[in-house]
């Protein structure tokens, strides 16, 4: 079941690591052994959830980062990628 | 603009061999060709005679023919001033804010009347310029170099133009390299941010919080735990040590290395800094006799010194970035050639002000670039082609003034023992230090140039 997270901090599940390289993140599921390579830009939503960004904060900021690309199609983008994270367990709200 | 030609042409005239004088012999240094000996008295003056007066006789000392033939090298590399479009080697630099004090980072001095965080859009768009260009000039980095007076009060203006820059990276298929310069305690959370993404920090730290600690064997203050974390982290760690009493460098660099652990100390010149009361020292002797045992001390550590002025590994026309290919990015938007507003009146800042960054003026961007500015009086200093001037705004220009100032004595001293020591001359070092007059003699000689040597 997807909470809805729209009022809540959204922060990193538990055994989730990742590691931060040049172009991408790298994240694995410590239980599931599962890897995902995030590219750019979701790669932001991963960094901005990693210091505990609520959901709004998350999308004004992306809105900046992807700044031109049209807000409908990045607030789309985001909540997508983090409905997806949650579903994985990557992600968790608080 | 006329007197910048002549001096443009009156140095390629010039032998660029230099010459000093270390207590009974000398140290010849010719930057452009990378050559650096130590000589007695006898071999200047054959190597003059060769040089400038063209002499063609043999010589018998192998190692003296040698060095007389490197000297005669032509190919020098004569570092020239930037033509063209505007071509960022070094970092665009973004400021989060305005500055309310002077000299916080790189002698940078500009005087507001408001704290002001930089406009998000504002943001995007000099990120977007500057992409655009690195990329229409076929380069394959984006370097930025980030300004946080005060990361605590606005620190998401960092992440969001990190990863601004690092998607219009990915778009463009360029690569990125981000440092930061800092000058306040850090949260933790912004910690691991910092040693995640930024390959270089810089971290300013003001002595007096380190004096309590050394002194009272107190807890580390925030600064200090933020820098300890920091030299744990991914990023490089330079410390910059503000306000430094000269006599209490080796103790601080001392307590620097054991307990922070940086890659590298860099001890900031203060104009203002104090010589211990009891010292017969001048000020600059001091910070640099104090500088040269520190860099010691940092060195056992296996810890880099800096300096920004020192000899360096290729000859530079400035090591101010004043004049180079840099650009800073201002809370509004703006965009100026770096240390191009200034109160000393060096320069105007009316008609270096590029744009905002909507209506970007080419014209003046390409102008940035003629801005660097040989410095005249340096011309016969040894130092010419590695300090170059030291900082456009905050030092005195010695074009003012006919003789050394104190940044040009302690630049002066401190460059000479650093070729000393690459030649691995430290009994030399230690005995100029020690004796008055072989200093005097190094700092106050009027012109180091070859063809001003005179046979004592």
């Amino acid at each position: 079941m997807i909470q809805d997270l729209t009022h809540k901090k959204i922060v990193i599940g538990d055994n989730v690591s990742w590691v931060v390289n040049d172009n991408n993140i790298v994240i694995v599921c410590k239980k599931t052994k599962e890897q995902f390579i995030i590219n750019y830009p979701e790669a932001a939503i991963w960094d901005l959830i990693s210091r505990h960004s609520d959901l709004t904060m998350i999308i004004k900021k992306m809105r900046i980062i992807t700044h031109k690309t049209g807000i409908k199609k990045v607030d789309k983008l985001t909540k997508k990628t983090i409905q997806f994270w949650q579903v994985k367990k990557l992600i968790k709200a608080i | 603009m006329k007197n910048k030609n002549k001096v443009v042409e009156a140095g390629k005239k010039a032998s660029q061999i230099f010459i000093l004088p270390i207590n009974k012999n000398w140290l010849i240094y010719a930057p452009l060709i990378n050559v650096t000996a130590f000589v007695n008295n006898e071999a200047v003056s054959t190597i003059k005679d060769f040089i400038l007066n063209g002499k063609k006789s043999k010589i018998t000392d192998n190692s003296l023919s040698q060095l007389i033939q490197q000297l005669k090298e032509t190919n020098k590399i004569i570092p020239g001033k930037i033509k063209g479009q505007l071509s960022p080697e070094i970092p665009c630099n973004i400021f989060s804010q305005e500055f309310k004090k002077s000299r916080q980072f790189c002698n940078f001095n500009i005087v507001t009347k408001s704290k002001k965080q930089m406009n998000y859009e504002a943001l995007a768009d000099a990120i977007d310029w500057y992409a655009c260009n690195i990329k229409s000039l076929k380069k394959d980095a984006l370097n930025v170099h980030f300004y946080a007076n005060n990361l605590i009060s606005f620190p998401e203006i960092f992440e969001v133009a990190l990863h601004r820059i690092k998607y219009m990276a990915s778009i463009e298929n360029l690569r990125t390299n981000f440092e930061i310069s800092i000058g306040s305690q850090i949260e933790e959370k912004w910690l691991d941010f910092i040693g995640d993404y930024f390959k270089k920090v810089f971290l300013s730290i003001d002595i007096k919080d380190l004096n309590q600690i050394i002194s009272s064997d107190k807890s580390l203050t925030k600064t200090l735990e933020s820098a300890k974390a920091l030299a744990n982290s991914n990023a490089q760690l330079f410390l910059k040590i503000r306000n430094t009493e000269a006599n209490e460098m080796k103790q601080i660099a001392s307590w620097m290395c054991e307990n922070i652990n940086p890659d590298a100390i860099c001890f900031e010149y203060n104009t203002q800094h104090s010589v211990s009361k009891n010292s017969k020292l001048s000020k600059s002797d001091e910070f640099s006799k104090n500088f040269l045992e520190s860099r010691k001390i940092i060195e056992s550590y296996g810890i880099k010194t800096l300096y920004s002025e020192d000899i360096k590994e290729y000859p530079v026309l400035t090591c101010c970035p004043d004049g180079q290919d840099t650009l800073i990015v201002y809370p509004y938007g703006c965009f100026y050639g770096y240390h191009l507003i200034s109160k000393s009146g060096i320069k105007k800042a009316s008609n270096l002000n590029i744009g905002q960054t909507k209506k970007i003026n080419k014209n003046e961007i390409i102008n940035l670039g003629k801005e660097a500015i040989i410095n005249f009086r340096c011309e016969t200093c040894f130092c010419r082609w590695s300090c170059a001037g030291g900082c456009y705004v905050e030092d005195e220009h010695p074009v003012f003034s006919n003789n050394y100032n104190n940044h040009c004595i302690q630049t002066r001293i401190i460059s000479a023992c650093s070729l000393l020591t690459n030649l691995e001359l430290g009994s030399e070092i230690d005995m100029l230090m020690a004796y008055e007059h072989s200093l005097n003699a190094l700092k106050m000689q009027h012109s180091d140039l070859l063809e001003n040597f005179e046979t004592r």
